[in-house]
């Protein structure tokens, strides 16, 4: 059984293509188009995932929420249709699904841009001019797309199995080429990939399940499949719902037993504002990638009008229900904080990796956090932020000291500010510069030790140690614990470099 | 500032739902199903700004683009649309479409558009 996933860029001839090897294979064909109208017609929010490329969602939107339902359905879909037979589907970033599925046939298309000027400024009847600027907006629009949505890189060439370069070849040849490669036992589905086809798809039914329920549709969840069982981890604050997540799941067909798991380790990172592209935030995913962790967020600001609240943020929000048609025209709701310092943007970021614990936001201070806080004592490490910015430098980095410490005397968890991080848990250039002085000092140390052996061993109890015995003493007592700490240091900074904490 | 607004999409119930809630700040509504109608009207006045589907059984919003860009360049089109892809989005814009929205959105989604096409219009016309 073969399936051949072809990608290629926009108006440029792919879909031509692979209607040609399609004809000349006798395969289905299904198309990006064809899905999208199914994607439509099911409820799914495609159309604001698009337009959120090109213009910034407005800050109420799950559209985290939106793209893993997305992803999950086309699985679906698609799997739907190679279950027992052939196919050969073509869109964007159609080699990108199925993602760690072997045996499947991974097709990358190249056009000239001139052939795809000529063809845009024919179908759309617009100056070769205005067809190049298009052409240019729409595939970084694509390429956005791609990373959004998928966490890849379309010019990422290990992706694909095969890239065809149609500057010289003809369309023909181009199929016979595909044609005779699709056939090649390497994109046979063995019994292997298939299983883990299956599980893919479980996976993917399982999130639409979830997703579509109600009851669990406002949940954050990891959902993965082995061996025809489901494993899903929420978080320490949903284990309330642990009994609907395996209900809902319980209706699933050939789905052999759900696992719930609440996440372990988490991480907890409180500022005033986020930045999903800042060193701190690179620095923070970093750190969870290698424990594990999922990461927590707390925007914590001054009292409006000084009263204290609590909200959770916008990329968590339970879906509202849309019980009335009304054309597509929403009413606007309540009113949402248009401004969350960037608190949505990074949960999305983290829903992407896989590594959100969510977030909310506290309008308080210290006593508002702690009560928040209260019970919960899972968390692996607290980092704090920009804090309390609005109080002056000097009083901002007492408060945020002093709230550490109230933190750390309640939950016994370890409290770092942010710039502590690198230092503490993260190997980077400071910390290579530090292993190669203290591993010069070891050096020093020992040729020090080897060259002049006779010496030091006279004043370690020979002659010399008769007229100083006092001094040999302190030197001894000033000597092991440098050489202790030297190695001490070196070992951690190897630890770190190997990702061992 | 009160503008004369033209809305076209198919779906009786979106022009509906516009014009109750845009008429509340100020500004004179029109709105049609039948892009023929629609046509006729703009060739006969026009409008500030169209807010226009883009798919349509008959003519699609893209022509109506196209069209009114012909007419009078002055007017901003607001495309509207259920089946927003990247490639429409960018056709749309490329061809002079003043602001691009993907349904469903929220009615402030709409308002805060127009209102951005009404500082465009002032500041063009030297306001």
């Amino acid at each position: 059984m073969s399936i051949v996933l072809m990608s290629g860029p926009a108006h440029g001839m792919t879909r031509v293509l692979a209607k040609k090897l399609a004809d000349e294979t006798g395969w289905p064909l299904y198309s990006r188009d064809q899905l999208a109208e199914e994607a439509h017609a099911q409820g799914i929010k495609l159309g604001r995932l698009e337009a959120s490329i090109i213009k910034s969602p407005i800050i109420s939107e799950r559209l985290a929420w939106e793209k893993e339902v997305y992803l999950s359905f086309v699985t679906d879909v698609l799997y739907k249709k190679i279950k027992d037979n052939n196919l050969v589907y073509t869109g964007r970033a159609a080699h990108l699904l199925f993602p760690g599925v072997e045996n499947i046939f991974r097709v990358g298309v190249s056009v000239p841009i001139e052939t795809r000027v000529d063809i845009v400024a024919q179908q759309l009847n617009l100056s070769p001019e205005k067809a190049l600027d298009y052409l240019k907006s729409l595939d970084a629009d694509i390429i956005k797309w791609v990373h959004y949505v998928h966490r890849a890189d379309l010019r990422d060439t290990s992706n694909y199995d095969l890239l065809l370069n149609l500057e010289h070849l003809n369309l023909s040849h181009a199929t016979s080429l595909l044609k005779q490669t699709a056939l090649l036992p390497e994109f046979d589905l063995t019994p292997d990939s298939r299983s883990h086809l299956e599980d893919v798809h479980l996976a993917a039914r399982a999130t639409l399940h979830l997703a579509l329920n109600k009851e669990t549709s406002h949940l954050s969840l990891g959902v993965r499949a082995s061996g025809k069982i489901l494993t899903v981890t929420y978080l320490p604050r949903q284990k309330d719902v642990a009994e609907s997540i395996s209900k809902v799941l319980g209706t699933l067909e050939e789905c052999k037993g759900t696992i719930c798991t609440m996440a372990e380790t988490n991480i907890l990172y409180l500022s005033e504002h986020f930045d999903p592209r800042s060193e701190d935030f690179q620095q923070i995913t970093q750190l969870a990638k290698r424990w594990g962790a999922a990461v927590e967020l707390i925007r914590l600001i001054p009292p409006k009008d000084g009263k204290p609240f609590f909200q959770e943020a916008a990329a968590l929000e339970p879906r509202t229900g849309d019980s009335t048609y009304t054309g597509g025209v929403e009413d606007d709701g309540p009113e949402v904080e248009t401004d969350d310092g960037g608190l949505s943007a990074t949960i999305e970021e983290l829903v992407a990796m896989g590594r959100s614990a969510g977030g909310y936001t506290i309008a308080g201070g210290q006593r508002e956090v702690i009560n928040a806080l209260r019970d919960t004592e899972n968390y692996s490490l607290i980092i704090l932020g920009d804090l309390f910015l609005s109080k002056g430098p000097q009083a901002s980095i007492r408060l945020t000291r002093e709230l550490g410490m109230a933190i750390n005397e309640r939950l016994k968890t370890p409290v770092i500010r942010i710039e502590e991080l690198q230092s503490q848990f993260l190997f980077g250039k400071k910390q290579a510069l530090k292993l190669l002085l203290f591993t010069l000092v070891v050096v020093a140390i020992y040729t020090l030790v080897f060259s002049f052996q006779k010496p030091i061993l006279d004043f370690l109890g020979g002659e010399l140690h008769e007229k100083w015995r006092w001094a040999s003493s302190i030197a001894v007592a000033l000597f092991v614990p440098l050489v202790a700490y030297t190695y001490g240091t070196i070992a951690g900074l190897i630890l770190k470099l190997v990702n061992i904490d | 500032m009160s503008l004369k607004i033209l809305i076209l999409d198919d779906e009786t119930i979106v022009g509906e739902r516009l014009k109750a809630s845009l008429e509340k700040d100020g500004h004179y509504l029109e709105a049609y199903t039948n892009p023929h109608e629609a046509i006729e009207s703009l060739n006969q006045e026009v409008p500030d700004i169209v807010v226009t589907d883009i798919r349509m059984d008959d003519i699609d919003g893209i022509k109506i683009l196209e069209l009114v860009r012909e007419k009078n360049p002055r007017t901003k089109v607001i495309m509207i649309t259920g089946y927003a892809t990247l490639e429409v989005a960018r056709e749309s814009l490329t061809k002079g479409a003043f602001d691009f929205i993907a349904k469903p959105f929220k009615i402030k989604e709409i308002k805060g558009a127009i209102e951005k096409a009404a500082q465009a219009l002032a500041t063009e016309d030297g306001g």
